[in-house]
């Protein structure tokens, strides 16, 4: 018996453990994200609808996140519970843009050492389910999963499907709020405050609130309403660093949970985007770009 | 598709053949290519460094609770240990290594100690080529796979899951043009010129196959010889998409030993394991059904399904008969369910059925009992103590016997975190003297704890 690992024989949950992991980061941290400098021009705001503005401001602030190409990250995943009791997840990541299909995104886990060598593969779908495959150390197999529960946690963690791709702005009625500044630590952010609600049926939502950085095109906090209106969870985006003069990324991702106390940390460490114009620390080399023949199933085994 | 390899084919011809194109594709000049993820961290640097890419040690303690006090050991503690090592050589070549060590302390007599794999990969400029021992799961359903041909199995440690071993031999593989249909269709081509035998438990053992007052002998049996050693085999497989569905689709044609012996009883009651040879062609797929065509219930599910036509042979002055030719089949779903019982638990349901397309009951000689429903209800509870409880089994429900497992693991933080704890308790309900191979065994229901150490 013991030599059947415990991760190979938990398959289909092991396999949501690292498939939502892969969409997770990828989606938050590309979420958290957009350029600054060479800005887009910016559309003719319809002010005078809020509807309309708030739409206008989600999508100009996507389109300000094209172009990086490629991207790899190592990162960590903490989750806390209200005692401060905490767990700890580590991964590296892959990602290949495809501005119109959906990006390709591989992750490997390397903590904890329970699934240590779980590697999944996404190609993100718009509009319908992704495709994903799992590799398992434990039982030498690739294998095909199927789409997940839109409502449901990623093992414990405050995160949710729904949270994966919650801010495509397509997917949600806008409407401006207001123009604020958000109070932190390091001083106050211009961010125009949009609220959205989500257009499709799935969903553990009744609205969310978004506060989009007005010069940097980035979302800085996400708070999220359950379906009765309550106050359920906060996102905020942290530390962030510019590549390339344009892409922002933050280096911290937290989400908290205002009914339960718990909360999830992401940080991350050793990102590179658009790797061909990237050095390596090391050798003072441009870094090899990844290609879209990369991302493949047989790509996740040894 | 075209496959030149049919079944029944002489085996030296097809050897040939594979090796040819083996030869041919490692001389061809080529650049280097990334197959898999290690090789195309850009950021990765170990090149001429092994790396530890993970391992466990495990000490497992069995009480068998039934027919006790007939000279078999009633205790069991078994020390495991496996690393998995990696070396990258340059971009082009890999070496991977995961030996492995199993003690039973109780009885010495019992001990593996073995690399499970041990190869190298050299990549190629639209594929590449594998030299040595692997281990490959060509797997859809969870287990009693017909077109899983390749690995023997450790039948002497565990039934419901008896681990792979490793077959000595060459893979190549070629990439082939992808399309919107077919998203990453692989042509592979296995050549595995040595021979092994599954490995049993020794005699005395609670898993070592018996007879009434006689013994049994593993390593008496009765082995291929000459050109009826060698394995060949070619397998297609690629990614389809469609409307309706998605999937991972694979077919093959396999020549060679079958994976599972048969087992032989002489005038003195010694028993001995006796293999055949097995020609096959088979499918296998994988089906993930698209909510806006299919609906969300069927959306839900992954559907599974293998087929295989088998033709086995006897090879020359081969002591039993071969199973009769027969069609095996698997097909079965797997759904997850979320927030069932508690706030963020997750519940996978597995169920499959397996069985053969045949006129005798010769054919079902991998499978425990005649037409087998497979299930498992594994619930994890996702706190920070990882708790889970499965529970696992296959029933024949004409037959009436079955083979079940419970068991419940969590994560023991408090000592270390990396350190696992797994109770389980194994029942076999077999009358005794039937036909299949349970049969053959003392009852053995047991209870099982293990801790596991994951580095």
């Amino acid at each position: 018996m013991i030599a059947a690992d415990a991760t190979g024989r938990s398959a289909p949950s092991s396999l949501r453990a690292a498939l939502l992991g892969a969409h997770l980061i990828t989606a938050l941290v590309l979420s958290a994200s957009a350029s600054a400098a060479e800005p887009l021009p910016l559309p003719d705001f319809e002010r005078d609808d809020p509807a309309r503005y708030g739409r206008q401001i989600a999508l100009h602030q996507d389109r300000c996140d094209r172009g990086w190409v490629d991207e790899r990250a190592r990162g960590t995943m903490t989750l806390f519970d209200a005692d401060g009791d905490s767990v700890r997840r580590a991964f590296d990541r892959f990602v290949f843009e495809r501005a119109e299909e959906g990006d390709k995104i591989i992750i490997r886990f390397a903590e904890p050492a329970e699934i240590k060598g779980v590697a999944a593969l996404t190609f993100e779908r718009p509009g319908t389910a992704d495709d994903s495959w799992l590799y398992l150390p434990a039982s030498k197999r690739v294998r095909r999963i199927s789409g997940a529960n839109n409502t449901a946690s990623f093992q414990g963690t405050e995160f949710t499907y729904e949270d994966l791709g919650s801010l495509d702005a397509r997917e949600y009625d806008w409407r401006f709020l207001e123009e604020a500044h958000d109070e932190h630590d390091s001083g106050a952010t211009p961010v125009y405050r949009l609220e959205a609600v989500p257009t499709y049926d799935d969903t553990g939502y009744s609205r969310l609130v978004v506060s989009i950085h007005r010069q940097a095109w980035r979302q800085e906090r996400v708070e999220y309403f359950d379906p009765s209106g309550r106050l359920l969870k906060t996102r905020l985006s942290r530390d962030w660093e510019q590549f390339h003069g344009r892409f922002w990324r933050a280096r911290e991702i937290e989400m908290v949970n205002h009914q339960t106390g718990k909360r999830t940390v992401i940080e991350l460490t050793d990102q590179r985007l658009d790797l061909a114009h990237s050095t390596d620390p090391r050798s003072g080399r441009n870094l090899r770009p990844l290609t879209e023949d990369l991302f493949t199933a047989r790509s996740l085994q040894p | 598709m075209s496959l030149s390899c049919r079944p029944g084919a002489p085996p030296r011809s097809s050897a040939r053949a594979v090796g040819a194109l083996l030869v041919l594709a490692v001389c061809l000049p080529s650049a280097a290519t990334a197959a898999s993820l290690d090789a195309f961290d850009p950021l990765a640097n170990d090149e001429g460094r092994f790396r530890l890419l993970r391992g466990f040690v495990a000490l497992e303690a069995r009480n068998f609770t039934a027919h006790r006090d007939r000279g078999l050991a009633n205790e069991g503690a078994l020390l495991e240990a496996e690393v998995e090592l990696s070396l990258r050589l340059n971009r082009r070549v890999r070496a991977y290594a995961r030996p492995r060590i199993l003690i039973d302390l109780a009885r010495t007599d019992l001990w593996r100690i073995e690399p499970y794999e041990a190869y190298i990969t050299i990549g190629l400029s639209q594929g590449d080529v594998r030299l040595g021992q692997m281990v490959e799961s060509w797997a859809i359903a969870d287990t009693y796979n017909p077109i899983d041909l390749l690995n023997r199995r450790d039948l002497g440690i565990d039934l419901l899951d008896p681990p792979r071993l490793g077959e000595v031999g060459v893979r190549y593989r070629r990439f082939l043009p992808a399309n919107r249909v077919f998203g990453e269709p692989t042509l592979s081509l296995y050549l595995i010129p040595v021979f092994r035998r599954a490995r049993w438990a020794p005699e005395g053992l609670r898993l070592a196959p018996v007879v009434p007052g006689g013994r049994f002998d593993e390593d008496g049996g009765f082995d291929p010889r000459g050109n009826d050693r060698l394995f060949v085999a070619v397998r297609v497989e690629s990614t389809w998409s469609s409307a309706w569905a998605d999937a991972d689709v694979q077919a093959l044609v396999a020549h060679g030993p079958d994976r599972t012996p048969g087992l032989t009883e002489d005038t003195d009651a010694v028993l001995r394991p006796a293999y055949h040879g097995l020609s096959s062609i088979g499918f296998g797929a994988r089906v993930v059904p698209n909510a806006d065509v299919a609906g969300s219930v069927l959306a839900s599910l992954t559907l599974k399904l293998e087929l295989a036509y088998r033709h086995h042979f006897a090879f020359e002055d081969a002591p039993v008969a071969p199973p009769e030719d027969h069609v095996a089949f698997v097909v079965g779903a797997d759904r997850t369910l979320y927030d069932v019982f508690r706030e963020r638990d997750e519940l996978a349901l597995t169920v499959e059925i397996a069985g053969e397309l045949a006129s005798s009951g010769s054919a079902r000689r991998a499978r425990p009992f005649g037409s087998d429903l497979i299930f498992r209800l594994a619930w994890r509870r996702n706190d920070f103590a990882r708790q889970s409880v499965e529970l696992r089994g296959v029933v024949d429900l004409e037959q009436d016997e079955s083979l079940l497992e419970i068991s419940y693991a969590r994560q023991l933080r408090k000592l270390h975190r990396a350190l696992k704890m797994v109770a389980s308790f194994q029942v076999a309900d077999v009358p005794r003297g039937g036909s299949s191979f349970l049969a053959r065994l003392p009852d053995n229901t047991h209870v099982s704890i293990v801790l596991r150490r994951d580095f």
